[in-house]
């Protein structure tokens, strides 16, 4: 059973008179536990790629099957919940909310989720313990340097046990030390049996996964399987 | 995402900026302030009148010809008979009528007179009028039927006359020079005249009441006939019916049509509640005028929230957030704003009630209506201004308010 399963997927974008497409018939696989790093230069198709993954947005056409269930052309609030359940995310930006503590960050999405406050706790409190941020719950994202903005952020992608975790350029921000940190943890995570699916352009974070995807003008033109470099520290 | 969690959320967001959620907050302070003040001395002032009425008795009736116009006959004219007819009405309590006559009366200087109001009337009349009675005793029926020359007079007048008021006054006479001669009252009794400062205050030359049997009054007249008629009813409730009964029984025993007019006190008091009703509800309305800007303030600043916080929706839609979960928390956002406003708008229209209500000497009443309505009002504000901007919020495309900067 494929996690995902992509069969000649569109999207085009309306942009006044003319229609541009992002993407022009892709099709793509991916397995339990694999880990696919996507590239491309900017303009390639692979960040729609990724919000049509996430269920951020519809393709125009084609089919998107997650975990058997086809999810193309769902209502709003039911990619709602495909989000909340199914999909964990991680953002180059880390998009946590300032305001939010790092335990309240994590807590978000069970909220969401309706999971009660005792069953999230024990969640939260664990998922940071396994980013190595334990001793740091009460902190405001602003009290945190970038590298644990990203845990944390990997943290809450965690909480509601995804089927898979998509990652959009999530060492796009950091130094390369902090980078690798948060590669060790993907590592880590892909090792424990995650599926995990991330943008990247940067062929060192690529040589880090299983598999490499590249996008040129809404088409994916190679799609090889990596000698996987292990980062040191992984378990 | 439950509601509980939504509010804990919206109390923290709105918490967050203490100033601007108390400035959105003040149109709506302002306008349940003024509501509630005005509503507080329109009810005070409303039960300071009741009570006032409640004090001149309810159930009382007064009734007198309609209209003295040429249309009114020798035998339109209340009588004796009239009275007797009346006081067969089992609804009646009590029963008097009376006749006014102006004359002038001696004072303690022989030289002197003063004005005086003669007022003829039944021995009932001590029940409706319930003045207190110093020394002596009040008209009795035995005076009508004997046509006695008797009276009743104030304290202020036994002083004015006398020279004193205590007992030693019973059994003096009084001088009245009328066109048919002076006549001369024995004093059976000395009343206790509450208003005697405030006449006095209002005119140097306070008028003398003396308070005659009807029939002594109609013999010195030369008539038959009485000005008005006064009854109390036994249930105050049923004033309005009792008194259209008895005008009604008057227009048969004349064979007239609706030429008795009726006033009775609680009727009286049920047209003033409602004409104040009127007025306070009036000013209410336009002071909520002030409601609907409140309202617009609240609405702009909720559309700024959005705006400002267009990343944070996008992050929490990616997480999951349904558009009912945004929806919830921006609406219950401007609840919670308008809500505080109302509340705090109540107290402080309290406080000025109580004021003003110091200024113009009416004690505000502030009921469970009043308190419901001005929470009510102000949440449903929130609601009515809250839509729209977390609407706008609710339907934001995730990817854009994602890349929101």
């Amino acid at each position: 059973m494929s996690v995902i399963k992509i069969d000649g997927l569109t999207k085009i974008y309306n942009q006044g008179m003319i229609d541009v497409a992002a993407l022009r018939g892709v099709n793509l696989v991916v397995e339990k536990n694999e880990f696919v790093a996507i590239m491309g230069q900017s303009g390639s198709g692979k960040s729609t790629m990724l919000n049509i993954l996430g269920c951020l947005d519809r393709p125009t056409d084609g089919k998107y099957e997650l975990e058997d269930v086809d999810v193309s052309q769902l209502r709003d609030d039911k990619l709602a919940d495909i989000r909340n359940r199914m999909i964990g995310f991680v953002f180059q930006s880390f998009n946590l909310l300032p305001k939010l503590s790092a335990y309240e960050n994590v807590e978000l999405p069970m909220i969401y989720a309706g999971v009660g406050s005792v069953a999230r706790r024990k969640s939260a409190t664990e998922a940071l313990d396994r980013v190595g941020l334990g001793d740091r719950m009460r902190h405001k994202p602003n009290e945190l340097s970038g590298g644990q903005k990203q845990r944390v952020a990997i943290a809450r992608s965690l909480v509601n046990s995804p089927n898979i975790i998509l990652a959009d350029e999530p060492t796009g921000n950091l130094d390369s030390a902090s980078g690798d940190e948060i590669m060790q943890i993907f590592q880590s995570l892909n090792k424990d049996g995650a599926t995990i699916v991330m943008v990247t352009h940067e062929q060192d974070i690529a040589a880090c996964t299983k598999r490499t995807v590249t996008f040129r003008d809404g088409l994916i033109i190679k799609d090889v399987p990596v000698e996987q470099k292990l980062l040191g520290g992984v378990v | 995402m439950n509601v509980a969690e939504s509010a804990r959320s919206s109390i923290k967001n709105v918490f967050a900026n203490k100033m601007r959620a108390f400035l959105t907050m003040l149109g709506i302070i302002i306008g349940i302030g003024s509501v509630i003040m005005i509503m507080a001395i329109g009810s005070g002032s409303q039960a300071q009148m009741n009570s006032q009425f409640e004090e001149m008795g309810l159930g009382r009736i007064t009734i007198m010809l309609a209209s003295y116009d040429q249309s009114i006959t020798e035998q339109d004219f209340l009588t004796a008979k009239d009275y007797a007819a009346l006081k067969e009405n089992t609804d009646v309590k009590y029963l008097s009528a009376s006749l006014n006559y102006s004359a002038e009366v001696k004072l303690l200087d022989p030289k002197e007179t003063n004005r005086a109001s003669l007022t003829g009337i039944y021995g009932e009349y001590e029940e409706i009028a319930s003045p207190e009675i110093l020394f002596g005793r009040y008209i009795v029926d035995n005076d009508i039927a004997l046509k006695s020359n008797v009276c009743v007079i104030n304290n202020s007048t036994a002083v004015n006359v006398f020279g004193v008021a205590d007992d030693s006054v019973i059994g003096k006479q009084i001088h009245v020079p009328t066109y048919r001669g002076t006549q001369k009252f024995t004093v059976v009794g000395v009343l206790d005249n509450p208003n005697a400062e405030m006449e006095s205050y209002f005119s140097n030359e306070a008028q003398e009441s003396i308070f005659l049997p009807i029939t002594t009054l109609q013999n010195l007249l030369g008539t038959k006939r009485f000005d008005t008629m006064q009854a109390v009813v036994v249930d105050p409730n049923k004033s309005t019916e009792v008194a259209t009964a008895l005008t009604k029984r008057l227009d048969i025993l004349h064979g007239t049509e609706e030429k008795y007019y009726a006033q009775n006190t609680m009727s009286l008091m049920d047209q003033i509640n409602e004409m104040m009703g009127m007025i306070t509800g009036f000013i209410s309305a336009v002071a909520g005028i002030s409601l609907v800007v409140g309202g617009i303030g609240v609405m702009n600043i909720m559309l700024v929230t959005v705006t400002e916080r267009t990343r944070e929706i996008g992050v929490r839609k990616s997480i999951g957030a349904k558009r009912r979960d945004i929806r919830t928390q921006f609406l219950l956002e401007a609840i919670i704003l308008t809500g505080i406003g109302g509340v705090l708008g109540l107290i402080l229209g309290y406080a000025g009630g109580i004021g003003i209500g110091n200024l113009i000497g009416v004690t505000p009443m502030i009921t469970v209506q009043s308190i419901l309505l001005a929470v009510g009002i102000s949440c449903g504000i929130g609601i009515l201004f809250g839509v729209y901007p977390a609407n706008k919020a609710a339907k934001l495309d995730p990817i854009e308010a994602l890349r929101y900067e």
